[in-house]
């Protein structure tokens, strides 16, 4: 009985498929830029030992594209720590929040913002653009919604108010607030 | 084949020799039962100095105090007069029935009667000619004085320890529970040792069944010596193998007479300087003196703390090599990133960190606990905090795997039971090893594992779990995670079976 039980749960450990991966073998992607109603351009800005590194990778949808990022690196790509979801101005926000939460692996503290333009931009072109924008919800009081409010904001009432960024001296400034109707 | 060489085959087992010393009660076959035994002496005496009622003195040296010896025996034999007009037959009997000073004086019959007695410290006055002999203990009680219970300490509760003697154990018990029910039935254990193992309990309060099951395997326990507590541990108790402690070892007497008094039954050996108690379970073995001392919300606070640390200690590691192996969405990035960061440079995996400082800690602990006092101390301090710093600065572990490990390793010296902490620390050695290699599904596989091992175990019926899985169908009254005051808690546990279950009014 009890080497039945050993087996069997040898068995489980070997078909379980899982493999621990050290933390050093990974880049923590921070901000997520999505541009595109598909295919969806993603924008990926992670910090390997103190190194700020874009990626930038396309897809059919947002769950597609974040899978392709995982093969970029010379590290493996991680979008478990992602802190800001900004979507360009061509983004479905509906079809990718809801992607973004079955997805989970994301998170749902992420907060989520607007770009006046294409996200992809401004993710290249805003250094140290996580830690900016939190210091902005933060400090400044700018109100973002995590992903799991605004998805919740949207279903509810049909809209949700982000705050809409643009890009200044390699920098990001608040632009204000929109509305954005979901379909 | 075994692993190292041929299996040997144990042969059947032979026979217990009843009587062992199987021959008539005289001088010679004392002689010959302790032949080769430098300390074995006799003195031939004749009584009023008549040569015609000669007797001899047997006893074993050391084992005899000589003073009493002197006093009770050899004087009476040389200073009473009535001795000169009696015949050697009416000498015994006087000397039977009050002739000699001793407390106890019993006539033997038997060779056996005589050899171990002699062995027990007796002095055995063999009346050769009539074929008759007389035990008087005059053993010596040389022995460790009651200290304070070092490995128990409580602030508000008695000082004293059991030592090593049984009969001053049980002296202990007594002058705590002065109740003509405190029962206390021997056995002798151990072909060789003949250790006096005494059985006590409280009749009409002990469950009458599990004393029974107790004397039983006592009685058949057909072994060369019982020296040490895993001796009787191994042969009581229903399973074997787990890494848990069945019989709860406790220094303390008040201790020991709380669980007396609850329905549990003890057992003191000679020579063991602890008293046994059981059945246990493992809020037996999570409860500490200080819990019936001090304030009962003060120790329902530290109770608390104290299971919060079991479940700290077992799964802190394992947690920790999951987490970061396996499933670091569930790290904060801050955290993350110092992980991250400490680990940098340092070569090893994390699962071979873990593994590698909890058994580092062990061999620091088993090298700490093999050296005298002072000496012990240097090595913890040596292993832990200057080969420890060592190593982080040299980059050879990081400083998160360390602070997890000496966190699990210092909420686990919150376990009163050593014997239990010890079956938790190899079963967090395996969870760590199993969130190693699967994650939080191997850690709840593990913890299932562990869980369906507890709820296995069994002590004289009474389930491991007890009152956590099982308790006899009731409600919990009394200290298991939350202590309630004494007023509050009328009845003995359910799961002892007690006749008795009110404890007061």
């Amino acid at each position: 009985m009890r080497g039945r039980l050993a087996a069997g749960v040898l068995c489980l450990a070997a078909l379980s498929g899982c493999a621990g991966r050290e933390l050093t073998d990974v880049t923590l992607i921070q901000a997520l830029g999505v541009d595109g109603a598909g295919p969806v351009e993603l924008t990926a800005v992670g910090e390997d030992e103190g190194e700020r590194t874009v990626y930038r990778v396309r897809g059919e949808n947002v769950t597609l594209a974040q899978e392709g990022l995982k093969d970029l690196g010379e590290t493996r790509l991680e979008v478990t720590h992602v802190a800001q979801l900004v979507l360009g101005r061509s983004a479905d926000l509906t079809d990718t929040l809801w992607r973004e939460v079955i997805h989970r692996k994301s998170g749902y503290g992420a907060t989520v913002w607007l770009a006046d333009g294409e996200a992809g931009a401004l993710l290249e072109g805003s250094a140290d653009l996580s830690r900016r924008l939190k210091a902005m919800e933060e400090n400044a009081g700018v109100r973002a919604p995590t992903l799991m409010e605004a998805l919740s904001t949207l279903t509810r009432e049909g809209q949700v108010e982000l705050p809409v960024l643009t890009a200044a001296d390699g920098a990001p400034e608040l632009a204000g607030y929109r509305t954005v109707k979901g379909r | 084949m075994g692993i190292f060489g041929r299996r040997r085959d144990p042969g059947r087992p032979h026979p217990r020799r009843e009587p062992v010393f199987d021959g008539p009660l005289t001088a010679e076959e004392l002689e010959r039962a302790f032949r080769h035994c430098a300390d074995f002496k006799s003195r031939t005496l004749c009584l009023a100095g008549d040569p015609r009622k000669e007797v001899r003195l047997f006893g074993v040296e050391g084992m005899v105090r000589t003073e009493r010896c002197n006093d009770y025996v050899l004087r009476p034999l040389a200073q009473d007069p009535a001795l000169a007009e009696l015949d050697l037959e009416a000498c015994y009997r006087r000397l039977a029935t009050g002739g000699l000073y001793n407390f106890a004086v019993t006539p033997a019959t038997t060779l056996d009667q005589a050899v171990f007695a002699l062995l027990d410290g007796a002095v055995v006055l063999l009346f050769p000619a009539i074929r008759k002999a007389l035990i008087c203990p005059v053993a010596t009680e040389e022995k460790r004085a009651v200290s304070e219970p070092g490995d128990e300490p409580a602030v508000k509760a008695a000082k004293d320890a059991f030592v090593e003697s049984a009969r001053t154990n049980t002296s202990l018990v007594r002058r705590r529970l002065r109740s003509v029910s405190l029962r206390i039935q021997e056995e002798v254990v151990g072909r060789q040792t003949r250790t006096p193992v005494e059985v006590l309990y409280l009749e009409g309060i002990a469950d009458g069944e599990t004393v029974e099951r107790v004397r039983r395997r006592l009685a058949a326990m057909d072994v060369d010596g019982a020296l040490d507590a895993g001796h009787l541990e191994q042969y009581l108790c229903d399973q074997l193998v787990t890494p848990f402690p069945q019989l709860l070892g406790t220094q303390r007497p008040d201790r020991f007479c709380a669980n007396l008094l609850a329905g549990r039954v003890g057992l003191i050996a000679d020579g063991i300087p602890i008293g046994f108690l059981l059945p246990g379970t493992v809020a037996l073995f999570l409860a500490a003196e200080q819990d019936r001392t001090d304030n009962w919300l003060v120790a329902r606070c530290l109770s608390v703390l104290r299971y919060g640390a079991l479940l700290l200690t077992l799964f802190l590691p394992a947690l920790y090599v999951a987490a970061v192996l396996f499933h670091p969405e569930m790290l904060p990035l801050p955290l993350a990133r110092s992980i991250i960061a400490a680990k940098a440079d340092v070569p090893f995996g994390t699962l071979f960190e873990a593994v590698t400082l909890l058994l580092s800690f062990e061999v620091i602990q088993e090298a700490g606990l093999r050296l005298p006092g002072n000496l012990g101390q240097t090595v913890s301090i040596l292993g832990g905090l200057v080969v420890g710093s060592a190593a982080v600065e040299a980059k050879i572990v990081s400083p998160a795997v360390l602070i997890v490990v000496a966190t699990a390793g210092i909420a686990g010296y919150t376990i009163p039971s050593q014997d239990f902490a010890g079956g938790v620390r190899l079963w967090r050695l395996g969870l760590t090893l199993a969130g190693g290699v699967e994650g939080l599904l191997g850690v709840s596989l593990a913890g299932a594992m562990l869980v369906g091992h507890l709820a296995g175990l069994t002590c004289f019926g009474v389930p491991y779990l007890t009152p956590f899985a099982a308790q006899a169908g009731e409600q919990v009254e009394g200290h298991a995670l939350f202590r309630t005051p004494f007023p509050w808690v009328k009845l003995r546990p359910a799961s002892l079976h007690s006749r008795n279950r009110r404890n007061q009014r």
